[in-house]
């Protein structure tokens, strides 16, 4: 499957733009194995090849078991997340599909007691985000499969 | 319908992160009009109270205060009253085929989950678009569905449209 184009050739200014958000994200005290579960589950719900590969690649090298890696689409069914891991993964699908959830009352209520306003604020830009990177990834057939971790932090300190 | 809690509130660096976001878009060489048209329609798509009423207005306005008269106005309402039938005649008349690739790219994208952006799209849009813009774009269309997805989620107070009131007015009251 060819790629259509390399967004990040045609406009490095995309890449640097949506980076500083996940700058600001890496500030904002949210835990990065739950962002990443987010992130998985997201690109799950977009059908983002390249973000789901990253992001397991990603979570195991955080640590995370083969278990709730392979168990994250059916993660209502399954017992191994945690509640706060749980409210994040409904805020993620509700938030991903907006058009046709509208984010509904009671995802919010399941979710509010797990998360302070600016957790849920920090939380719904990194939905947000993902979001961002599964379109442009999906947009322009970005070949999966080769990520490495760590590959982009080392493309920001050579850049 | 009662507001959740206000995200520029409690985290201000949010509007910030995406802001400077903004700043990229509104570099980037892609024309404001079409920025503005795009948003709009994202907005429309996603159901988005707020946007599109701040949306609505930023374009009605525009394009007036481009064209500086009242009757502009009143054109330019019609221009965007048929936005959300673009595709079918008489409103897609009122949008150039470059805008109208625009559009095709931003529905596709906006609802990827259901879409995946097919080649049928992909090859419509292309001849209007360099590698570059259409990167540039679909920043934008994420970039609007970002903030579509912050007020939604946090049920962010649509503002009342007041009707006909020049924008300079409404800015100093």
């Amino acid at each position: 499957m060819e790629a259509r184009f390399d967004y990040a050739k045609a406009a490095p200014g995309v890449v640097r733009a949506l980076s500083g958000v996940e700058q600001y994200l890496r500030t904002s005290g949210l835990d990065e194995s739950l962002l990443n579960l987010v992130r998985l589950r997201a690109s799950q719900i977009n059908g983002c090849a390249f973000c789901i590969d990253m992001h397991w690649k990603e979570l195991r090298s955080l640590g995370e078991t083969e278990q709730r890696l392979y168990g994250l689409d059916a993660w209502r069914e399954s017992p191994y997340y945690s509640e706060r891991e749980r409210a994040a993964l409904a805020w993620t699908e509700a938030v991903t599909l907006v058009a046709a959830t509208h984010v509904p009352d009671s995802v919010y209520e399941e979710v509010r007691p797990h998360f302070s306003f600016t957790e849920l604020s920090n939380l719904t830009l990194a939905i947000a985000a993902i979001n961002a990177w599964n379109r442009l990834a999906i947009a322009t057939r970005a070949e999966p499969g080769k990520y490495r971790v760590g590959q982009f932090q080392e493309q920001r300190r050579a850049s | 319908m009662e507001v959740r809690f206000d995200y520029a509130k409690a985290a201000p660096g949010v509007p910030r992160a995406l802001g400077g976001v903004e700043q990229y878009l509104h570099s980037c060489g892609l024309e404001e009009s079409l920025l503005k048209l795009v948003r709009l329609r994202v907005s429309q798509i996603n159901g988005c109270a707020v946007c599109v009423d701040l949306h609505w207005d930023e374009n009605a306005f525009s394009v007036a205060t481009q064209w500086k008269e009242l009757r502009a106005l009143g054109e330019s309402e019609l221009r965007f009253r048929g936005l959300d039938s673009w595709r079918r005649s008489p409103y897609s008349s009122n949008f150039s085929e470059r805008e109208r690739a625009a559009l095709a790219w931003t529905e596709a994208v906006t609802l990827v989950a259901n879409t995946n952006v097919p080649d049928i799209v992909y090859d419509e849009v292309r001849p209007y678009f360099s590698a570059k813009e259409l990167s540039d774009l679909t920043l934008a269309i994420a970039t609007a569905n970002a903030w579509d997805r912050l007020s939604m989620a946090s049920r962010r107070e649509a503002s009342l449209y007041p009707a006909a009131e020049p924008r300079e007015q409404r800015r100093a009251s």
